[in-house]
């Protein structure tokens, strides 16, 4: 600390201590991210819910304009990546709202997606041949059917015989390939 | 000769009910997908979601060309 009559006199007075409580003693560095000693997660989680911050962006605008403290990363979603990091609401002590339906659903087809891919490297080797067989020949009686369902749709382009807006063939390609996401989502 | 309006009123009917028994099609072949009654390999749901795909591309482009029945003649 840097010798300052004016802090001096306070110590006299007995305004401050004579050793300001550092928080660098108190650091107990639990790991070294690129060169820099930081908390470990739980510790550092800990000082930031006293801040009591009520959401992300207030967490951006505080983490941007004020000292955090020593150890306490201001890109917690980096440093601690893989060591306890979770989400900033968990962060910073915030409940977690019920999301949007969208967001739901997307999170949910991503999970599904990843645990069929697992099932597919086992079933690369063991492939039931029986089940196979009959995916094989519902699939070449459905498939000509549907194809034919979607080149009939086609034919309905004829300006010589229909007529029509843009929008409402946006509408009809745009059902067509949600059916097809769903489908895509399904298989893979 | 068939109005105007006859030709919009058919095109929303048969549109709506072509593309419902298409989607309708298409959710009876993703049940293939389940794999506790059918197995199949990548490939083959590949090759099953890549027709569908053309196909439905082809339609788009179909819709997205003005040259039937909107040519004009002129003498």
């Amino acid at each position: 600390m840097i010798a300052n009559p004016y802090n001096e006199e306070l110590i006299r007075m007995g305004v401050i201590r004579e050793k300001p409580i550092s928080f660098k003693k108190t650091v107990s560095a639990k790991y070294v991210f690129k060169g820099k000693k930081y908390l470990s997660y739980e510790d550092a989680r800990k000082k930031i819910l006293s801040l009591k911050l009520d959401s992300v962006d207030a967490w951006r605008k505080y983490a941007f304009g004020n000292y955090l403290g020593a150890g306490i990363p201001d890109n917690p979603d980096v440093v601690y990546y893989g060591r306890g990091w979770s989400s900033y609401n968990h962060w910073l002590g915030i409940r977690e709202k019920s999301k949007s339906k969208t967001k739901k659903t997307f999170v949910k087809s991503k999970k599904i997606q990843k645990f069929t891919i697992v099932k597919k490297s086992h079933t690369i080797q063991k492939l039931n041949t029986d089940k196979n067989k009959k995916f094989i020949k519902l699939s070449e009686k459905r498939m000509p059917k549907t194809i034919k369902a979607i080149k009939l749709i086609g034919n309905l382009s004829n300006k010589f015989h229909y007529e029509y807006s843009e929008e409402q063939v946006k509408k009809l390609i745009i059902s067509l390939k949600i059916s097809l996401k769903h489908i895509k989502n399904k298989f893979y | 000769m068939v109005s105007n309006n006859q030709k919009k009123d058919k095109f929303i009917e048969l549109a709506k009910s072509r593309v419902n028994r298409a989607i309708n099609m298409i959710r009876l072949i993703s049940n293939l997908a389940n794999k506790s009654h059918y197995d199949y390999t990548p490939e083959q749901a590949k090759k099953i979601i890549k027709a569908l795909n053309d196909e439905v591309r082809s339609v788009e482009a179909k819709f997205a060309s003005k040259k039937r029945g909107t040519e004009e003649f002129t003498l």
